[in-house]
């Protein structure tokens, strides 16, 4: 009786047809459109290097950060020009518009932001594919004659 | 100030109160124009950091050697020795001896530990000036200068980030529960107010008022406020260091209100890229 019912059980199997799961999502291609920012951190990368409080302040609702949106446009899988819009945030990005491009085309880590002789750099903290839809963007300050990085900025963004 | 005027004998009686507000007046606003520079802009005291100023409006503008004269804690919190390098005050030891870096700019490198002769513990500031061998000329004081701490230590009154240059978002703060006097601690805070300096210690436009906020589970009261969008120093100045201090009410043995403020806390721009 058990060897019956096994053998039945075998008969029911049948392989699933899976499709295939294809080509990652370009992230280059996933930092085009139009962000806005919903949450902004400052950290003391200081304080935290010595283990001291007050490490981190959640600046959100401190300024009017929210106003402020990106759209970085691109042609294809190019990046070509940015826009930034503060409206009452202060400015994160101090170029309102200009060109923008990437350090690696395929697995970008740096954002170079170009208006005229002035560049701004952002690092990318996190791709905005799959279940993650954030643009998460870190800007570091560093100490003008030692180089000691002292303060980052966390920015989280999400598309409009 | 060391040795200032301890040499000087008036000729006419009641002219020395005259010849040292004269002389004070001449030496501060001489010491206006100079603002030393460190490198690193940030240091601990267990960190080699050189300083750098320029003497130019000095009464040392010109000597051909100049020697440090440095001491620890000028704003009076622990021990306040001289630096080891001191000698007499006419007689400077050769190793205070600065580096000339052309035209009335000079240089001296130091470990404040070493200099010092204290524990990182102990060291908070120092401040410092310049001076012939013999003494005969000198610079006013240059201070309080910080040493960034290796241990925290909780403040009355406190910044976040606790380094910040003129474009950060600066988060001031006021720990009522570690308040010095009767009124700090009495007091329902109410506002702050912040006033900006340019390099050369002129004010930068007008204070601000800085409205504060505090968490019911704490006793620290907080305001934020960004530098360069709340002053702008004078053409061809720069935005060098601003002062805060936190606003608020007692009540007097009538039962009115009565304005009181905190000390006054000082914090100087880190330069920043």
């Amino acid at each position: 009786m058990f060897i019956i019912g096994a053998l039945v059980l075998l008969a029911a199997c049948k392989p699933e047809n899976y499709k295939p799961v294809g080509k990652l999502a370009s992230p280059t291609a996933s930092l085009a459109g139009t962000w806005k920012i919903t949450s902004v951190t400052q950290k003391d990368e200081d304080a935290a290097n010595k283990g001291f409080p007050y490490q981190t302040a959640d600046l959100t609702q401190v300024f009017p950060y929210t106003d402020f949106s990106l759209t970085l446009n691109m042609n294809g899988t190019t990046p070509t020009t940015f826009t930034t819009t503060p409206g009452n945030s202060p400015r994160i990005i101090s170029l309102a518009s200009g060109n923008w491009t990437v350090d690696d085309p395929s697995y970008p880590q740096v954002l170079t932001l170009v208006s005229g002789p002035d560049t701004a750099k952002v690092t990318l903290g996190g791709y905005p594919t799959g279940a993650n839809t954030a643009l998460k963007v870190t800007l570091a300050k560093h100490d003008a004659s030692s180089g000691k990085l002292l303060i980052s900025y966390s920015y989280v963004f999400t598309k409009q | 100030m060391k040795k200032i005027l301890t040499n000087l004998q008036p000729a006419v009686p009641g002219i020395f109160p005259v010849m040292a507000a004269t002389l004070m007046l001449l030496l501060s606003v001489g010491a206006r124009a100079q603002t030393p520079t460190f490198s690193p802009s940030s240091f601990t005291a267990q960190d080699q950091v050189t300083l750098t100023i320029d003497v130019t409006g000095t009464p040392m503008a010109g000597v051909s050697q100049a020697y440090i004269w440095i001491w620890a804690n000028p704003s009076g919190v622990g021990p306040a020795p001289n630096g080891v390098v001191n000698g007499q005050w006419t007689a400077s030891d050769p190793s205070s001896k600065m580096t000339s870096q052309g035209g009335n700019k000079w240089s001296f490198t130091f470990t404040g530990t070493t200099l010092f002769g204290l524990a990182p513990a102990d060291l908070h500031d120092f401040g410092f000036l310049l001076k012939t061998v013999d003494g005969s000329k000198q610079t006013s004081d240059f201070k309080p200068f910080k040493f960034d701490p290796l241990v925290f230590t909780p403040t009355k009154l406190r910044i976040f980030p606790a380094k910040v240059d003129t474009s950060d978002v600066v988060m001031i703060n006021f720990d009522q529960s570690l308040g010095a006097t009767v009124n700090e601690q009495r007091m329902t805070p109410v506002s702050a107010t912040v006033t900006a300096f340019d390099e050369t210690g002129a004010q930068a436009g007008a204070p601000v008022t800085v409205s504060i906020s505090h968490n019911a589970s704490t006793t620290i009261w907080k305001g934020f406020f960004i530098p360069n969008v709340s002053f702008k120093a004078a053409a061809g100045h720069v935005l060098y260091k601003f002062h805060y201090k936190f606003n608020g009410t007692v009540l007097d043995s009538s039962g009115n209100p009565s304005s009181v403020s905190t000390d006054e806390a000082e914090v100087v721009f880190i330069s920043m890229k």
